[in-house]
């Protein structure tokens, strides 16, 4: 064989093994690990608290809405693997912009290096082309669901109970689940706080005080890409909303006996955040 | 009036051929985004310049039903070949176009129960196309193409560092597809 020849050949392997043969833009299987899965994470955090014990605080990580912008997403986990007192990431949707495999797929390997368990909830954009087919159609077998899980689930941490739901309006009939939602904050046992976490911050004042009314102690969301942390007045539940991921921006979550502090952190310095009355 | 770059750019192309002055040719492509098939049919002029338009098909899978997939495409041929043996290479060509898919979860106007300009078209994207091909014999030529869609190479453009640190070939693995065909000059 001549030096062209096996140039040529060396050059098509070169070329094959480096990019995926995938027939159309809208294909519906992402090449995610478990790792990304809520399953697993939720197991991970047990075994990390099982590790830890009791903590009197820890920090939780809100972000939001990486859509397109990969490489800020990638850089906020980079920098939270160094933050010792977060104890896991909450990722409140939009991880795709147009819910393509590939978009989910670049989300996913930032994902996987994450040292924290990382929990995930769906957003408008991630229900687009196939996302919205995949999870509306049956649970544990579309796209969303395969990879990432249930879009309405729960966990509890060191006496506290987060609940992450799927309120995409337009997306989804029925959302959010009122009923589930109140199935999960019934309190059989004594809790210390209760968390929810959902893509869009509540659409209406009385969606927010039924929340409140389920005694809930916080509401965190992106969606509108800016930072805001509002209550109205007349319902005294606290939202924070957290902006998209184009700068290093994330919400910081302290929680310990003596109560919450939220943090809004821009480029890695973070504030306290003022409480806003509408 | 945003049409009107357009139509002087075709009328550039176009106007100044004679009759005899292009080729007829038909492709059919798999993979690189463009269906699990794709049959094309377009003219070449000054063999340099080729538009072409072509229907093909993803067949259905066990998490979507299948879907037509319509394209149209402008391509540049590099005028570069290497010669070797009685194989003629061509490695060059760059593509541009856009697909359509006519799946009934897709959609290129908005439905209504969004807010007007709520999200633009699921059901179209724009392609750019790398192609290679080797000659066979006087009509046929066989391809190998490597496609990127419009999101993947805005976000590719806009954070090319980040690609380029976590995927292999500059990056370029985390944002193309790969696929091959075969054309049929006329």
């Amino acid at each position: 064989m001549t030096f062209k020849k096996t140039a040529f050949l060396f050059l098509c392997a070169l070329v094959l093994v480096g990019c995926r043969y995938e027939v159309s833009p809208w294909e519906t299987d992402p090449h995610c690990s478990q790792k990304v899965s809520i399953a697993y994470n939720i197991e991970r955090l047990k075994q990390f608290e099982q590790k830890v014990g009791t903590r009197t605080e820890y920090q939780v990580v809100l972000v939001s809405d990486p859509q397109a912008y990969p490489k800020s997403f990638d850089r906020i986990i980079q920098h939270i693997n160094g933050m010792e007192n977060v104890d896991f990431i909450l990722l409140t949707g939009d991880l795709a912009d147009s819910g393509l495999k590939t978009e989910f797929e670049w989300v996913c390997d930032i994902m996987e290096k994450s040292d924290k368990p990382i929990f995930v909830a769906i957003g408008n954009h991630d229900s687009l082309a196939f996302g919205k087919k995949i999870w509306a159609k049956t649970f544990g077998k579309k796209i969303w669901a395969k990879t990432f899980g249930p879009t309405d689930y729960s966990f509890t941490y060191q006496n506290s109970k987060f609940i992450g739901y799927n309120d995409n309006q337009y997306e989804f009939a029925n959302v959010p689940d009122r009923d589930w939602l109140k199935e999960q904050t019934a309190q059989s046992e004594s809790r210390d706080y209760t968390f929810v976490f959902s893509h869009i911050p509540p659409w209406d004042k009385n969606f927010s005080q039924e929340l409140k009314d389920m005694d809930v102690d916080l509401s965190l969301h992106g969606h509108t890409h800016n930072y805001r942390y509002w209550q109205y007045s007349e319902v005294k539940l606290p939202h924070f909303v957290t902006a998209n991921t184009q700068k290093a921006i994330f919400g910081l979550l302290t929680v310990s006996q003596a109560g919450l502090t939220v943090e809004h952190c821009i480029n890695y310095r973070c504030e306290t955040a003022q409480l806003e009355n509408r | 009036m945003h049409k009107l770059p357009l139509f002087l750019l075709l009328a550039y192309l176009w106007l100044p051929l004679p009759s005899h002055a292009y080729d007829l040719f038909s492709e059919l492509q798999s993979g690189a985004l463009m269906g699990d098939l794709h049959l094309s049919y377009g003219l070449t002029w000054h063999d340099r310049h080729s538009l072409m338009a072509g229907m093909g098909f993803v067949a259905s899978r066990s998490n979507h039903s299948g879907m037509k997939l319509f394209s149209a495409q402008y391509q540049y041929h590099a005028p570069y070949r290497i010669e070797i043996g009685t194989v003629i290479w061509q490695p060059f060509h760059f593509g541009i176009g856009f697909l359509k898919s006519d799946h009934k979860d897709l959609f290129t106007t908005l439905p209504d129960q969004y807010p007007y300009r709520y999200y633009p078209p699921s059901a179209l994207h724009f392609l750019f196309n790398y192609q290679s091909r080797v000659q066979i014999n006087k009509h046929w030529q066989a391809s190998f193409n490597i496609s990127t869609m419009d999101v993947a190479l805005i976000s590719y453009v806009r954070q090319s560092d980040y690609y380029q640190e976590n995927y292999d070939f500059f990056g370029l693995n985390g944002i193309t597809a790969w696929g091959f065909g075969v054309r049929y000059d006329f």
